[in-house]
C-alpha cells in the first residue's frame, strides 16, 4: 500500500477524534490536561456543527447557533450512527482564547482566530502570531496524539468504546 | 486569511529532509531560479508560477535575505494564467469568419479556414487580455521544519508543493490524520504506528441502540 492508499485508509479518524473531543467535552468539563510545558486547557464546542455518516449519498445535518453538541436533534444524529465532520471549536488557556474550525478530511484546522494580540503591525506582530498560532498546534497534536494513544491501544474495545458507545445510548456519561 | 492579518486557513506540510549546514545558499539559489515572471503574450503558455514577495505580488527581485524572519523564511506563491476568455474568442472568430466569408464570397468556410482564423484571432487578443495573478503566502519554519502554505485550493496546493520541491530540492508531506500520527513531535510507539495500518473504523453506536432510534423516526 502506497502513502496516499494509507492517508485515504486512515481518514475515518478525523470524525472519530472530532466525536470522541466532544464526548471527553462532557466527559470532563471540556478540561485536558496535556502535561508539559502545555498544561490544562479547556475545550467547548461553539454554534457550527456538520454531522454525517461515512457514506457517501448519507444526508449531512448542518447545526447553526446556540450550542449544538446539546441539542436533541445532534444527540439523535449520534444514535443513527453519525458522528461530527465539522465543528466550531474554542480552546482557552488562561487569558487566551482560539477560536477555528475543524475538519475531519484532511483533519485540518481552518479559519483560526487568534487571541488579541496588543502589537499592530510589522514583524513583531507576525512573530506573535506565529508563536500563538505554533502553540495552537501543540495543542491540537498534543489532543490527537492522545486520541490516538487511546483508539489505537489493545483497551480501545474493551474499555472506552463501551462508554462512547453508552454516552451515544443515554446521553449521560458513565462515571469512570 | 493570511500570516499576517486576519483569520488564518493554511495547508501544512512537514519537510522530509534535514537542512544541510549551508541551506540557506541552496534556498536562494531555488528562489532566483523560480521567481515568478511575466507570460510573453506572444509566446504559447498559459501558466507561469513562481516565487515573489509575500507583501506584494508583482515584486519577484527578492533574495532569501529579505524573507527571512528569524526562523522563518516568509515568501509568496505567484500564478498568472493568460486564456482568452471563450465567449470573447467566439465573438471576435465571428466576426473575422464573417469578413472572410465575404472578401473569398463563400458561405461555408472550411475547418481548415476557421481553424487558421481561431489562431490568428487568439494570438491578437492574447495581448490585448491581461492575465489573471494568483497568490498565497508560505511560511516555512527552517527550524521545525513545518511549512505553512496559506490557500485550500487544492490545484493551488499542488502548484505549491511542486515549485517547492523543484526550487529546493527536498520533499514534504502534507498534513493528513495518517500523516500527523506519524509526526515525531506525537512520539507514538511503533506499536501503535502499526496499529494505524489496519486500524478500521468503528461504530461509536451500538446496534440496540441504532434499531431503537431507526423505529422510532418511522
Amino acid at each position: 500500500m502506497d502513502l496516499s492508499d494509507k492517508i485515504k485508509r486512515a481518514e475515518f479518524l478525523g470524525a472519530e477524534f472530532m466525536t470522541w473531543l466532544w464526548y471527553c467535552e462532557e466527559a470532563q468539563g471540556g478540561i485536558f490536561d496535556l502535561g508539559g510545558d502545555l498544561g490544562q486547557i479547556e475545550l467547548s464546542f461553539e454554534d457550527r456543527l456538520t454531522m454525517s455518516t461515512a457514506a457517501a449519498d448519507e444526508q449531512e445535518d448542518s447545526f447553526k447557533g446556540g450550542r449544538p453538541t446539546s441539542s436533541i436533534e445532534a444527540r439523535m444524529a449520534l444514535r443513527l450512527g453519525k458522528l461530527a465532520r465539522q465543528a466550531k471549536i474554542r480552546i482557552t488557556q488562561g487569558e487566551q482564547e482560539w477560536i477555528f474550525t475543524l475538519r475531519e478530511a484532511p483533519l485540518m484546522m481552518t479559519a483560526i482566530k487568534l487571541p488579541e494580540i496588543m502589537t499592530k503591525g510589522g514583524q513583531t506582530q507576525f512573530f506573535e502570531r506565529m508563536f500563538l498560532l505554533e502553540h495552537l498546534e501543540r495543542i491540537y497534536k498534543a489532543l490527537f496524539q492522545m486520541f490516538l494513544e487511546l483508539r489505537l491501544s489493545e483497551e480501545w474495545r474493551s474499555d472506552h468504546l463501551p462508554m462512547l458507545r453508552q454516552w451515544v445510548a443515554s446521553g449521560e456519561v458513565e462515571e469512570g | 486569511m493570511g500570516a499576517f492579518q486576519g483569520g488564518l486557513t493554511y495547508r501544512q506540510y512537514r519537510v522530509n529532509q534535514h537542512l544541510p549546514p549551508q541551506w540557506q545558499k541552496k534556498v536562494q539559489e531555488g528562489l532566483s531560479r523560480h521567481l515568478a515572471k511575466e507570460i510573453d503574450p506572444s509566446g504559447d503558455d498559459e501558466r507561469s508560477v513562481g516565487w515573489c514577495n509575500a507583501h506584494f505580488a508583482l515584486d519577484t527581485s527578492i533574495s532569501l535575505e529579505q524573507c527571512l524572519y528569524n526562523e522563518y523564511v516568509v515568501i509568496g506563491v505567484r500564478i498568472d494564467t493568460l486564456v482568452v476568455p471563450k465567449r470573447l474568442l467566439a465573438v471576435y472568430c465571428e466576426r473575422e469568419e464573417r469578413r472572410a466569408m465575404q472578401e473569398l464570397k463563400k458561405e461555408v468556410l472550411s475547418r481548415y479556414e476557421r481553424a487558421e482564423i481561431r489562431d490568428k484571432v487568439e494570438e491578437t487578443l492574447r495581448k490585448k487580455v491581461l492575465p489573471t495573478i494568483k497568490t498565497a503566502e508560505v511560511v516555512w519554519n527552517w527550524e521545525t521544519g513545518y511549512v505553512r502554505f496559506f490557500s485550500t485550493s487544492k490545484g493551488l496546493n499542488e502548484e505549491f508543493v511542486e515549485l517547492f520541491e523543484e526550487s529546493f530540492g527536498l520533499t514534504l508531506t502534507p498534513e493528513y490524520a495518517y500523516t500527523v500520527a506519524h509526526d515525531p513531535s506525537l512520539g507514538l510507539s511503533t506499536e501503535l504506528l502499526k496499529s494505524l495500518d489496519t486500524a478500521e473504523p468503528t461504530a461509536f453506536v451500538d446496534q440496540d441502540t441504532l434499531i431503537d432510534t431507526l423505529r422510532g423516526e418511522l
